[in-house]
């Protein structure tokens, strides 16, 4: 379940952010800082994006909280500025050319071999956690697995915001998870249903 | 034929998916157990740990929105866009003026031949630069160029408040080549920069900013229509 949806923001707190009380404006970073961090590194993959994704956020959330008329619930209003900057990023030509080099040790080759697209077979053997798994997946795949998965987002929702088809958010999603399977159960055989058919 | 991972997905999450499919897995071993996994799967992201936001953030954003607050971007109302439309209007008319005032050639400007230099013209798709970097322009027309150019930036209507990660990332990337340059201009009264290279890093300049006004001048049209 989505972190934002469980924080809950006293009324008095918000009425003062909206009127402009710095103070305010400090405890809701407090209060949504962590869920935003953590859906930006979890999306990016990448420690230096997400620092740029938690900034731009909050200067957005509270360049525009005196606007903020309460038609939606506060924390899904800054999950969406923040799941925007994520796919701002993913869309870059910069986080693109960026992504072999900035990331996580030791995996630039299995990195640079997924934009080759690896076969899920070529992972097996590689035991790690779903952590690691899933900074593995291809950013795209990623950000599906991490919007629908855990922040609840429908396909519908996940095809508009990034401008592809529901067909597209579902197949990165089933893709996504079948990589995850590969690299998550490799001493259980490591072969889906579908991977056993495409392999033999 | 064993389900797809879509079609398990399909009925991890309760969503349509046909009851030969639904029949088959309530009935092989295999698809349960990978439907199964999947929910597991599932469980174990939502319980990944949150990852707490790096010391100092807070500062590092109330500095950017106090960098922001002198050029805070306009709320997309109907008088923005109707603004806008004006703004990008009334830019395109300075960028013409301005533009034309900028010194061409040895009829406009005595002193060295300007031949090869870079000028920008206004054109129906925008801007466009005409040539590449000038070895003739001397040093006083390309500061002139160059102020002039920062007149077109100051002219031009705030960027809207949602851009591309494409446009804002080439238009940090000029603004910071326009602030390396700076820096490196600035060491010109060293005596280690000779006049030539003072001469090229202020061509670099007025190259750069050229492109910048074109990309500021491409997004302040996008935001008109």
């Amino acid at each position: 379940m989505s972190r934002f949806s469980e924080i809950q923001i006293a009324p008095s707190l918000l009425a003062r952010a909206v009127a402009g009380d710095s103070q305010a404006h400090e405890g809701l970073y407090r209060a949504f800082s962590g869920p935003v961090y953590t859906l930006a590194r979890r999306m990016l993959g990448q420690p230096a994006q997400a620092d740029e994704v938690l900034q731009d956020t909050f200067v957005e959330v509270l360049d525009g909280i005196g606007k903020f008329r309460g038609e939606a619930p506060v924390s899904a209003w800054i999950r969406k500025i923040a799941v925007s900057k994520c796919l701002m990023h993913l869309r870059s030509a910069w986080y693109r050319k960026g992504r072999s080099i900035e990331g996580i040790p030791g995996v630039v080759e299995l990195v640079l071999q997924d934009q080759a697209g690896t076969r899920e077979s070529d992972l097996a053997g590689v035991g790690m956690d779903l952590e690691n798994a899933l900074a593995r997946l291809h950013p795209v795949g990623r950000a599906v697995v991490w919007l629908y998965d855990v922040e609840g987002y429908t396909h519908v929702e996940i095809a508009e915001m990034l401008g592809k088809t529901v067909s597209f958010s579902k197949s990165q999603l089933a893709r996504s998870h079948q990589r995850l399977q590969a690299m998550l159960k490799p001493e259980q055989g490591g072969l889906t249903c579908m991977q056993a058919s495409n392999n033999s | 034929m064993h389900a797809s991972i879509e079609q398990l997905l399909n009925l991890r999450d309760a969503a349509p998916e046909s009851s030969d499919v639904a029949d088959h897995v309530n009935g092989c071993q295999r698809c349960q157990a990978e439907l199964g996994r999947l929910r597991i799967v599932q469980v174990g992201l939502q319980s990944l740990p949150e990852i707490p936001a790096p010391d100092g953030a807070w500062q590092a954003v109330s500095r950017a929105r106090a960098g922001s607050q002198s050029r805070k971007p306009m709320a997309f109302t109907g008088w923005f866009w109707a603004g806008s439309m004006a703004a990008a209007l009334a830019v395109a008319v300075v960028l013409f003026g301005l533009l034309n005032q900028v010194p061409r050639g040895p009829e406009s400007m005595p002193g060295p031949s300007m031949s090869g230099s870079t000028p920008v013209l206004v054109s129906r798709s925008g801007i466009e630069t005409a040539g590449s970097a000038v070895e003739a322009d001397s040093m006083a027309e390309l500061m002139t160029r160059s102020q002039q150019l920062e007149q077109v930036l100051r002219a031009m209507p705030e960027g809207p408040q949602v851009v591309s990660a494409d446009t804002a990332g080439t238009i940090s990337v000029l603004e910071d080549r326009v602030a390396l340059i700076d820096y490196q201009l600035t060491m010109g009264g060293q005596p280690e920069l000779s006049a030539a290279q003072l001469q090229r890093l202020w061509q670099e300049r007025v190259d750069v900013m050229n492109s910048l006004v074109q990309v500021r001048y491409a997004q302040a049209q996008r935001a008109s229509f």
